[in-house]
């Protein structure tokens, strides 16, 4: 399991506790971020840059470090 | 969210109803003035055109009488016998008469225009009147009519030829103060009014006598170039001051114009004048109309709240329906295209903007449409390329 599919899972989490708008709430990300959240699995590879925009993207956006 | 169109075109819309407030403000103030000045001049306009209405009649009423008169033979043979006191004596009772009726002054002229007899002063006589009324009856052997200035009093005064049968024997004159012509226009109106004439026509000392013998405070020093001979206001001279200057004085037009506007109490005053010309169409002073405009000013101010707050009305209703109007065509389409973008960029491909409109924002939307289409279909080919790659890591792992 890649590091990339961790942190998306993490903001499922944070989404669940939260009670958001999963779409929108990844939209928002995805828009700070660069990239689609809705196309990270698995398999996807790990990207280090990706992994801090992500990062930086969530905090931003839900306000919680991940 | 205060990066909103909204909260920037907030200022811009309470700057507007600002500027629109002020600008019809000061347009209803400017329309005050302006019908407060129309107001004020038409009241000159009419006091003038009273006033020479009242010359007017006057002038009939002396010509009817002097008409009258000169058809008195018993008269007319005494003058010829040139016995002054018997004159005198024998016109007391028709002099008193004429009196009541307003006429004061009562002259019998020798042909050459010295003064025979005054029925009025048995003390004045044998001495040249160059009157310019009587100048007129005596060049035309007729009419000599006016208002002019004698020693102390403006008058006006009717001179007619007095014939014995066809020939000459001297003229008559009748004339009267015209103190109550601005009494009748103060009766008329309410105004105060004030006549104002050139200290070149008044001889000082005779002035002093004058208002001596009336009661009343010797004004002759009051104005540079002028001196108020009659007034309808009492104790005038504070209101006469804030009334006129000089130079309003030496500016009066013919047709009459607005001098100042002054408070005093808690009234407010608007004065002006007209021209006053005598029998010799000279411009020998003015006649000042002082108006108490205060109700008319308090019924002004009243109307100019009302335009105020009318205006500051309907600015905040046409701010309103901008606003609703905004929210409606611009601000409520933009945060739709912007939320369902945001929404397909969070995998929700069902997404749909609802902005149907042709404009620059239903372009967006078309748009936002056609990337979503872009978007789904990148996935698509993704998410078969990462299937892909993870069958073929299976087949070479077994």
């Amino acid at each position: 399991m890649s590091q990339i599919y961790r942190l998306k899972s993490r903001i499922d989490e944070l989404i669940a506790s939260k009670r958001l708008d999963k779409f929108k709430t990844y939209g928002e990300i995805g828009l700070k971020a660069g990239f689609m959240i809705s196309i990270i699995n698995e398999n996807s590879p790990d990207d280090p840059a990706r992994a801090n925009s992500l990062r930086a993207a969530v905090k931003d956006v839900i306000g919680e470090a991940i | 969210m205060k990066s909103s169109i909204k909260y920037k075109l907030l200022p811009i819309i309470i700057i507007g109803i600002i500027a629109l407030s002020t600008v019809f403000y000061l347009f209803a103030l400017q329309t005050q003035k302006a019908n407060l000045d129309k107001v004020t001049l038409d009241g000159i306009q009419a006091a003038k055109e009273t006033f020479y209405n009242l010359e007017k009649n006057d002038v009939k009423m002396l010509e009817a009488a002097m008409t009258d008169f000169s058809t008195n033979q018993e008269y007319k043979d005494i003058f010829l016998e040139n016995d002054r006191q018997k004159l005198f004596d024998f016109g007391q009772a028709l002099f008193v008469e004429h009196k009541a009726m307003g006429i004061t002054h009562f002259y019998f002229h020798r042909p050459d225009g010295t003064v025979f007899v005054r029925l009025h002063d048995a003390t004045k006589y044998d001495d040249v009147l160059k009157r310019k009324t009587f100048a007129k009856a005596k060049e035309t052997k007729s009419w000599g009519t006016g208002i002019e200035l004698g020693k102390t009093a403006f008058a006006l005064r009717a001179v007619k030829p007095y014939y014995n049968g066809n020939e000459l024997v001297g003229y008559i004159e009748f004339g009267e103060e015209i103190n109550h012509f601005i009494d009748i226009m103060k009766e008329e109106t309410g105004h105060e009014y004030s006549v104002v004439v050139k200290k070149e026509f008044i001889d000082p000392g005779e002035w002093a006598s004058v208002t001596k013998t009336k009661g009343l405070r010797n004004n002759y020093g009051d104005l540079k170039n002028y001196v108020v001979i009659d007034s309808t206001r009492e104790y005038a001279a504070k209101f006469n001051k804030d009334s006129f200057a000089q130079q309003n004085l030496d500016a009066v037009a013919d047709k009459g114009n607005i001098f100042s506007k002054f408070t005093r109490g808690d009234k407010t005053y608007v004065s002006g004048g007209f021209a006053l010309y005598d029998a010799g169409n000279d411009k020998v002073g003015a006649v000042i109309v002082t108006e108490d405009v205060t109700q008319l000013e308090k019924t002004a101010t009243q109307n100019n709240q009302n335009v105020l707050i009318t205006a500051i009305l309907a600015a905040l209703l046409i701010a309103g329906i901008m606003s609703l109007l905004l929210v409606l065509l611009i601000i409520r389409p933009l945060e739709n295209v912007v939320e369902t973008t945001t929404r397909v960029v969070g995998g929700d491909f069902s997404a749909r903007s609802n902005v149907k409109s042709k404009d620059e924002i239903g372009r967006l939307a078309q748009m936002i449409e056609g990337f979503k289409t872009v978007l789904i279909n990148t996935a698509k080919d993704l998410e078969e390329s990462q299937k892909e790659e993870a069958r073929e890591k299976v087949e070479v792992h077994d």
